[in-house]
């Protein structure tokens, strides 16, 4: 907790900020790229919504309180710009995020990024069929590792209540899985 | 079939890859895109602005305040300054203006005039076109 308030310092002081955020960036590229990845699910969907998220960070330094982590902080300022941008993304085609989402994994095996197998593009698929929030958890659960301490502080949602998503959703997949 | 069950299966993966090189340029690509510092000249040109506002205001009430007092004494001059203007610039003659007065007018102006002798002596002498008044 110490080296992070001394690192806040450093990014929110104007002489040392430079490399500060150097360092930031060379920490946080890549799982912020696989969070946002697996929201959006097409790279270069994701390469736009990674550098929104990081040029916000660095607008907004000066507004983080230190009242969550660090890391919390930037996940919720990278799932936020990833779920608007899908939203945005649906409104232009005139359908649901969901609808959005599903056509996208449909397409996954034409993606040049996707190279899974069949069990990964079925999976893909089962986890499209989920309402918005449970895929959500789902992926920060399963593919990401993340515990619910910090996922709760990320989605303001309660540990219980992240807990009992994720297991509803594991349920539905399996259906899916054996269903298909 | 073996039932599929997640926490059974071996890990499976999102099955997403990344161009080759991509994390190599991407700390570029932001830094690019960074606002950039503002200078505190900003503050001092606001500064500036507030005085130049300032000063342009106290300029506008003074004037106001000097064309007010101008507007004020230019009723007196109104007659007078009518006056020359139409002298200089009207296109209308004497004589015009003459067929347009009454003769209790042209009479009322022969009194007023109360021109001395001497003073008509004096300009019938210095009149080299009387002559062409006399027959015309």
């Amino acid at each position: 907790m110490q080296d992070e308030k001394v690192f806040i310092a450093e990014l929110l002081n104007p002489k040392t900020q430079n490399e500060a955020f150097q360092k930031l960036l060379r920490e946080y590229q890549k799982p912020l790229y696989n969070h946002i990845r697996n929201i959006v699910l097409n790279h270069d969907d994701a390469d736009d919504v990674l550098q929104n998220t990081f040029i916000k960070v660095f607008q907004n330094l000066k507004n983080f309180k230190g009242e969550s982590k660090l890391f919390s902080w930037m996940y919720r300022i990278a799932t936020n710009e990833a779920i608007s941008f899908l939203n945005q993304k649906a409104k232009k085609n005139n359908t649901t995020s969901e609808e959005l989402l599903s056509k996208i994994v449909d397409n996954l095996k034409a993606d040049s990024y996707f190279d899974g197998d069949e069990i990964q593009f079925k999976l893909q698929k089962a986890i499209a069929n989920l309402p918005e929030k449970q895929q959500l958890v789902f992926k920060m659960k399963y593919f990401e590792e993340i515990k619910y301490e910090d996922m709760s502080e990320i989605l303001g949602t309660s540990v219980g209540a992240l807990k009992a998503s994720y297991h509803h959703a594991v349920k539905k997949i399996e259906e899916f899985m054996n269903g298909n | 079939m073996k039932e599929f069950r997640l926490d059974n299966e071996p890990k499976i993966t999102s099955g997403f890859k990344t161009p080759e090189g991509y994390f190599d340029d991407l700390s570029k690509k932001i830094n690019a895109n960074l606002p950039k510092n503002e200078p505190k000249v900003i503050s001092i040109f606001q500064k500036r602005k507030t005085w130049f506002y300032g000063i342009a205001a106290v300029l506008a009430i003074s004037l106001s305040v000097v064309f007010y007092q101008q507007s004020q004494s230019t009723e007196t001059l109104d007659a007078e300054f009518l006056e020359n203007y139409i002298a200089r610039n009207t296109t209308v003659s004497e004589y015009d203006l003459l067929e347009l007065l009454e003769k209790e007018d042209i009479e009322k102006i022969q009194i007023d005039l109360d021109i001395q002798d001497d003073i008509l002596e004096e300009t019938m002498i210095n009149n080299t076109n009387l002559e062409h008044y006399i027959i015309n």
